[in-house]
């Protein structure tokens, strides 16, 4: 595939060389055309008569043709090769009759010969020299016949009267130019031969050479125009500005594309997930493994995992197919923006800055773990810390700190603190870091994507469930908690569509705690709370049963349970597929199960 | 819950009426476990079904499984809530849906 491809490319540049130099030969014949008529008008006006008679004709002839190169020219299709022989041919015939009505003009036999090199084939131009050669050889025989007498190759005699006439016969007065003028010139024109040759082989590879640089510059280009649009592609933009906090993050590629990515979501009504990403490597398969990375931390928050366990179960997950031998660096943070509880967990990443409401700054230094994707088994540590209403956290990746300026000196971790020390506003702490770090480093180009995020927590968000209310478990309860729940979501705004999805999802958490829970016996309550929080639905499930996770289960591959008949899973599957966010929390020895969607 | 039963030749069809849940699903379950082995065919129509829950599932997978050496069970009626379901479980794929 690759070689034809390079095939293909190098005669698509060899025919485009080609067409380049048709264009040339042809105004060659255009100007010869020209050169020839003048010639034809010369004859016609000299008196010498044989001349007339025998080269009239012959400059006429060659005058058509050359004509007829050029009709040739216009008419055929641009690229087609056969006229090139009538081209080169016909200027062949124009050298012939040129240094035979002229002579000692040998030299325009060149002309063709420079003309075919330019073509970069090595056999045109072999055929075409020795055309040129035999019509060299020709060329004596020729004008002794027909064109001007030199009277260097005759011999002469003075006659009875004193007049000098010629005694030679032309075959003699030929043999002699040949051997004496022909010979030395066929010499020097197998020199030029020799030299062409070479020519048309140095400019055959160069040629080749030239199209597989291109190629392989075109495919790198290529490559790096795909990279970088899974790059960008997948990065969140519509960066969220609530009450209780405000997300904004910036993430401007190098020249070659590295793995830099940014991503956020809320989990639940309360909590915000964000992180920033470092991929090693460059060029698509940085991308892709930047794009594996990103999904499965999303799909692990999804899934209700803390922090610690998402970076473990990523890792575990890119460990699998990692072929490439990347890696990934990541600081994940999770904010419980009710209680300003952070809790995050640091794969290798450089530690964010801390930005505190009264202007300080500090690097939240934590003991990092090791980056993810290259070691089975490691456990990720979770730390915490609280944060006050006002703080923000800067994260970054080193292409920030190691912006370098004309000299080569870079930003450092220092003068970071020291601009966020000044300007801790957080809807322009990004911009005005990106024009700082632009006027520190203009002019020197950048080999590190530089990615930030800013994470501003505003004020603790109130979240007023309203009180539960204990329902018997099983079948007793099981419709009055559904009218329940209908009631107050209807209540709250919810539309038909939505308050079924949820009946239809708790009936599935009804059935599944009494079963689980309860093991169906009907003594046990469910406590049951459903709100409108945020434009979301947002039922609640408590039971006090044995701790057990019910999203733990992996999803069903439907067919599959249903021939194995496993169908027990399907219950939280169907919720999962009918709610936006599904979560568990163990509360003070209860199960609390939150279902979510948004209105 | 009501469930219409009808009997024509050796086709039995049942038109249980309201969702098919965790609640009622016994009573659908109870009604099919009922069928003789005179009827060949089961039409099982769901027109008066608003929605089906995975419990409603189980009833239906097991009484297509007792049908699977006669002529089946075949779903009638069946409205886009419900279908959802069973599309989002597979159940398409196994059953024979009008």
């Amino acid at each position: 595939m690759r070689a034809m491809d390079d095939k293909a490319g190098l005669s698509q540049a060899m025919g485009s060389n080609d067409t380049a130099v048709d264009k040339v030969v042809v105004s060659v014949c255009a100007a010869l055309s020209v050169i020839m008529l003048l010639m034809y008008v010369y004859i016609r006006s000299t008196a010498e008569a044989d001349l007339n008679e025998h080269f009239g004709h012959y400059v006429l002839l060659d005058e058509v043709l050359l004509l007829s190169a050029v009709v040739v020219y216009c008419t055929v299709k641009e690229g087609s090769p056969w006229p090139r022989f009538l081209y080169i041919g016909v200027i062949m015939f124009t050298a012939l009759v040129i240094s035979s009505v002229l002579s000692l003009s040998y030299l325009v036999f060149v002309i063709p010969i420079l003309l075919v090199t330019s073509y970069y084939n090595k056999r045109f131009t072999l055929s075409i020299a020795v055309l040129g050669a035999a019509l060299l050889c020709l060329e004596p025989f020729i004008s002794s016949y027909m064109g001007i007498e030199d009277l260097n190759y005759c011999s002469l005699k003075a006659d009875n009267y004193g007049v000098i006439v010629i005694t030679s016969t032309p075959m003699e007065e030929a043999m002699y130019k040949f051997v004496d003028l022909t010979l030395p010139t066929l010499l020097i024109y197998a020199a030029v031969t020799v030299l062409s040759m070479w020519v048309t082989t140095t400019g055959l590879s160069m040629m080749k050479e030239r199209t597989t640089l291109a190629e392989s510059r075109a495919s790198l280009e290529n490559e790096l125009s795909i990279a970088s649009s899974i790059q960008n592609g997948m990065l969140p933009t519509d960066f969220p500005r609530t009450e209780s906090y405000s997300i904004d993050a910036v993430m401007r590629p190098a020249k070659d594309v590295g793995g830099d990515f940014y991503d956020f979501m809320s989990i639940g009504p309360s909590q915000v997930a964000f992180l920033v990403a470092d991929v090693s490597g460059k060029g698509v398969p940085a991308a892709l493994f930047m794009a594996s990375a990103m999904t499965l931390i999303r799909s692990n928050l999804e899934n209700g995992y803390t922090v610690d366990t998402v970076l473990d179960r990523t890792n575990a997950e890119l460990l699998k197919t990692n072929k490439e031998k990347l890696f990934v660096t990541v600081w994940l943070g999770v904010l419980d923006l009710s209680t300003g509880e952070l809790s995050y967990v640091n794969a290798g990443h450089n530690p964010p800055f801390l930005i505190h409401k009264d202007g300080a700054v500090e690097n939240i230094v934590s003991k990092p773990n090791f980056i993810l994707g290259r070691r089975k088994g490691i456990r990720y540590r979770e730390h915490r810390k609280k944060l006050d209403p006002g703080d923000s956290i800067l994260l970054y990746t080193d292409g920030l700190t190691d912006s370098t300026d004309a000299e080569g000196r870079m930003f450092t971790q220092e003068r970071v603190m020291e601009h966020l020390s000044q300007n801790r506003d957080p809807d322009t702490i990004i911009p005005d870091m990106m024009g700082v770090i632009d006027r520190f480093s203009s002019g020197a180009e950048q080999f590190d994507d530089m990615t930030m995020l800013l994470m501003h927590y505003r004020m603790p968000k109130v979240i007023e469930y309203s009180a539960w209310e204990e329902f018997p478990a099983g079948h007793k309860g099981h419709n009055e908690a559904l009218s329940h729940i209908r009631s107050k979501l209807l209540e709250g705004g919810c539309s038909e569509k939505v308050v079924k999805d949820m009946e239809l999802s708790s009936s599935e958490i009804i059935a599944n705690i009494s079963m689980h829970a309860y093991q169906d016996k009907e003594d046990g309550n469910i406590g049951v709370s459903a709100d409108v929080i945020d434009r979301m639905a947002v039922v609640r499930f408590r039971d006090d049963g044995p701790e057990y996770n019910p999203l733990e289960r992996s999803n069903p591959d439907a067919e599959k349970r249903i021939k194995e008949h496993k169908i027990g899973g399907f219950g939280i599957f169907i919720v999962r597929k009918l709610m936006d966010d599904v979560r568990y929390e163990r509360v003070d020895d209860t199960n609390v199960l939150t279902i979510m969607k948004e209105i | 819950m009501q469930i219409d039963v009808k009997k024509e030749g050796d086709t039995l069809t049942i038109s249980p009426k309201g969702n098919i849940d965790y609640v009622t699903a016994p009573e659908l379950d109870a009604e099919l476990s009922k069928v003789g082995d005179d009827v060949m065919a089961i039409v099982l129509d769901m027109s008066d079904v608003p929605y089906i829950s995975s419990a409603g599932l189980r009833v239906i997978l097991n009484a297509d499984e007792m049908m699977q050496d006669r002529k089946g069970i075949r779903l009638t009626g069946v409205n886009n809530d419900v279908r959802a379901i069973l599309e989002m479980t597979g159940f398409c794929d196994m059953l024979d849906i009008e």
